[in-house]
């Protein structure tokens, strides 16, 4: 069979190798192929510059974490009593003065104990218990009234911070046009099983790399709902969240709208429990995805109206870029799929094949770029060994992409999701 | 007690003993002195006046007879003249009864027995035979059977004790659940007390353990209670600061609009036209369908204390300790019973049969 093959690549023409390249653009792989060599490019270019100047000067090429904002973590869950505690405590003395803000929204496991435990021993912690499950936006939107500080870091409460990660997310907010920061979201046990393992590789893909791409193009259009920094001002100024779900997208965007910018902290990192059940991951990715037909299609469908007073060109490109990546080339790929399917040949197993091999190179060339980023490189290479399985997951993905934008096109499936407590999406507005 | 360990007396199965009033009412005996075993018994007070059982149905004895009570066997018959009235039937008891004086603090004095052959007995009271030559040093009696239903227990009033040659005869009356009772059940239940703040029985821990220890009282567990963890008297409750427990503190109130998941204080919806919410300027809006009230972290009085939620804390009122309630003892409430013997059920229904 590899003989095969090989004599079938053997006799393709350039141009030919080139057409059959060329359903890969429908992938955003190769998209995030070429940002990530742009920007690596850049960076090795910035490092040698950096350090040969620094080398001339004799100063030290250090980068300092200096801004100094007051700071409030803002921690907001529902039945999370099991992890909360270790969320709290890598929160502790993570940063000067940190205020710590937990909201329990409604949960039934003793999560608003834990909390009051905690702070009894630790100075400046506050505990807001709402009676009921009212969903995360008005979990996020309790903790306001309670600080004045100038920055809100929201951090799920199953998650933990890395080292420094305040000190991190905080440093963009030195430009006073940023009005939020996403900090990097990584799986915290990659391990247990191989569902995991493939999300760790994409969290490192899609958000370490994938936001350090978007992020330098200016279309960054999300922060992290698992952890994220905000300016109050700028987030009072927008009304705070509105009713999930894409809480977060929706922020993001309306900050958008208002003249901030949206910047990445890699650094500030973030671990998360992953799913690790198929159909868990399922909800969640169909649940993510459902976001791009509310907010870009449907309740922020004017950003990109250059008659807009709000318009903003990079504003217009991130929902373009949306659109084409996340629907347009979707779709594109289901047809180009089924006519494949219509048209089956001989050396289609070799078609494939050939895809496949050419997709595994763009990865093993990702994690080439990803180790140059990571501090953390051996974890990162053991976390990287599974890609050959990569397409596989991403190709499932896709499938599960296709399915929330059509579900959410046709039946505006979000709006019966139990993600939402039943009495607040009955009175909500639907997009 | 030891009563089932007490070797089982064959059947001495009483008859029914004839009734004193029908031997003894028309025409009444001129005298008698001692009344075999298995006859008339003629039970008594111990004060001469009160019988063992009421006056309708016992029998009445000439004051005379007081003396046989209190001092040593009687030396030479002496002719009496005796007016007996017995209206319930007497019966022999077929089983051995195990005796416990119940000594002035309440508390057990030594198991005595009584062979089945002495006893007599009715629903108002019983007579039996002892073989002691003192007295018993003792108002009341437990009066303990194995019947058919287990082990049960009467308590009784000791009306007279008499020597009879080798042996001392006690006549009694049933008190259980009268007024005279020591064992009800409401004073072998804890109560607190006013002044210390504690549990306490109306006997001492070590007399019901006594009693416990004897069989004769069985123990329930019936609550947990927290106690203060320095003096053990019981603490008040309440919803507290979290960091000092002090119940003086104060909580905001918030209001979460579901349409835009608003959230913020009270004060801020309130308009002169009614409610509304200021992010999205929605109106009238209505309790429980439009939004819901949230109780925000408290602010504390005593020690300036916020941000919290509220947790039970435990004040105690005697050391003035302040403690939460994984800090508190736990001290465990028990209450005694004794298992009632039926007279009527347990040993002259078993007599007739």
């Amino acid at each position: 069979m590899i003989q095969g093959f090989l004599h079938w690549i053997g006799y393709q023409s350039g141009e030919e190798l080139f057409w059959l390249l060329a359903p890969l653009l429908l992938l955003d792989a190769t998209r995030y192929t070429v940002g990530t060599l742009l920007i690596w490019a850049c960076d090795v270019l910035d490092d040698v510059l950096s350090t040969t100047s620094s080398v001339w000067s004799g100063k030290p090429n250090t980068r300092a974490l200096s801004h100094q904002p007051r700071c409030c973590a803002v921690v907001a869950g529902l039945n999370e009593a099991d992890s909360l505690r270790q969320t709290l405590d890598s929160l502790a003395g993570q940063y000067p003065n940190l205020q710590i803000v937990v909201v329990d929204d409604g949960s039934t496991d003793g999560m608003s104990e834990v909390a009051s435990q905690f702070a009894r021993h630790h100075g400046d912690t506050t505990v807001v218990r709402k009676p009921e499950r009212g969903g995360k936006s008005s979990a996020l939107n309790a903790a306001l009234p309670y600080t004045d500080a100038e920055i809100l870091v929201c951090v799920d409460s199953d998650s933990h911070l890395g080292e420094n990660a305040v000190w991190e997310i905080v440093q963009p907010f030195t430009d006073p046009a940023v009005a939020a920061v996403s900090g990097t979201v990584l799986v915290r046990k990659p391990f247990v099983n191989w569902l995991t393992w493939l999300q760790a590789l994409e969290y490192y893909r899609c958000i370490f790399l994938g936001r350090m791409f978007t992020s330098r193009l200016g279309i960054l259009g999300i922060i992290s709902g698992a952890f994220g920094a905000y300016r109050r001002e700028a987030l009072l100024q927008v009304g705070a969240w509105d009713v999930g779900p894409g809480e977060d997208g929706d922020v993001t965007l309306r900050l958008r709208r208002a003249g901030y910018k949206i910047e990445f902290a890699p650094y500030a990192q973030c671990f998360t429990n992953p799913v690790q059940k198929a159909r868990q991951l399922t909800k969640q990715r169909r649940r993510w995805e459902w976001a791009v037909v509310t907010l870009e299609c449907r309740k922020h469908f004017d950003i990109i109206n250059p008659l807009q007073a709000d318009f903003r060109l990079n504003n217009a490109i991130m929902v373009l870029d949306r659109w084409l990546y996340s629907i347009v080339l979707q779709y594109a790929f289901a047809v180009y799929m089924i006519w494949q399917l219509c048209h089956l040949h001989q050396h289609t197993g070799y078609q494939y094949f050939f895809y496949y091999l050419v997709y595994i190179c763009l990865e093993i060339f990702q994690l080439g770029v990803l180790m140059y980023y990571c501090n953390e490189r051996v974890h990162v290479l053991k976390v990287g060994v599974i890609f050959p399985l990569i397409p596989f997951y991403y190709l499932w993905m896709r499938c599960v992409t296709l399915w929330a934008v059509s579900e959410e096109f046709l039946t505006r499936r979000s709006y019966r999701d139990n993600f939402v407590p039943p009495r607040v999406r009955r009175v909500t507005w639907h997009w | 007690m030891t009563a089932s360990s007490a070797p089982s007396t064959p059947g001495a199965a009483g008859q029914p003993l004839p009734t004193v009033s029908s031997v003894t009412k028309d025409p009444p005996p001129a005298a008698e002195v001692q009344p075999p075993d298995d006859t008339v018994v003629c039970d008594r007070g111990s004060d001469g006046s009160v019988g063992m059982i009421d006056a309708d149905d016992t029998c009445i004895i000439d004051p005379v007879d007081q003396s046989d009570v209190v001092n040593e066997p009687p030396k030479s018959p002496k002719p009496q003249v005796r007016i007996e009235q017995r209206c319930a039937t007497r019966y022999q008891c077929a089983l051995p009864l195990a005796v416990v004086p119940i000594t002035l603090d309440g508390s057990p004095g030594g198991v005595r027995w009584s062979d089945a052959k002495s006893v007599d007995i009715n629903e108002h009271g019983l007579a039996f035979t002892l073989k002691q030559t003192d007295r018993m040093d003792a108002n009341q009696l437990i009066i303990g059977v194995d019947a058919a239903a287990g082990r049960r227990f009467g308590v009784a009033e000791m009306a007279y004790q008499k020597f009879e040659s080798e042996t001392l005869r006690i006549g009694c009356r049933w008190i259980d659940q009268q007024p005279g009772d020591p064992f009800l059940a409401r004073h072998l239940r804890p109560r607190i007390n006013g002044q210390t703040m504690k549990f306490v029985y109306r006997y001492t821990k070590a007399c019901l353990s006594h009693w416990h220890d004897l069989g004769v009282l069985d123990q329930h567990l019936i609550d947990r209670v927290l106690v203060c963890p320095s003096c053990r008297t019981l603490p008040t409750w309440r919803q507290g600061c979290h960091r000092c427990g002090s119940g003086r503190i104060r909580q905001d109130r918030l209001i979460h609009h579901f349409a835009c998941a608003h959230v913020g204080p009270a004060p801020d919806f309130e308009t002169p036209s009614g409610l509304q919410c200021p992010k999205c300027r929605t109106k009238s809006i209505i309790v429980g369908s439009d939004f819901e009230y949230i109780v925000g972290p408290l602010e504390c009085f005593e020690c300036d204390a916020s941000g919290g939620q509220p947790a039970m804390s435990g004040l105690c009122h005697r050391c003035y300790q302040r403690f939460e309630p994984e800090q508190a003892c736990e001290e465990l409430l028990h209450a005694y019973s004794m298992p009632r013997l039926n007279v009527q059920k347990d040993l002259l229904q078993r007599q007739d049969h």
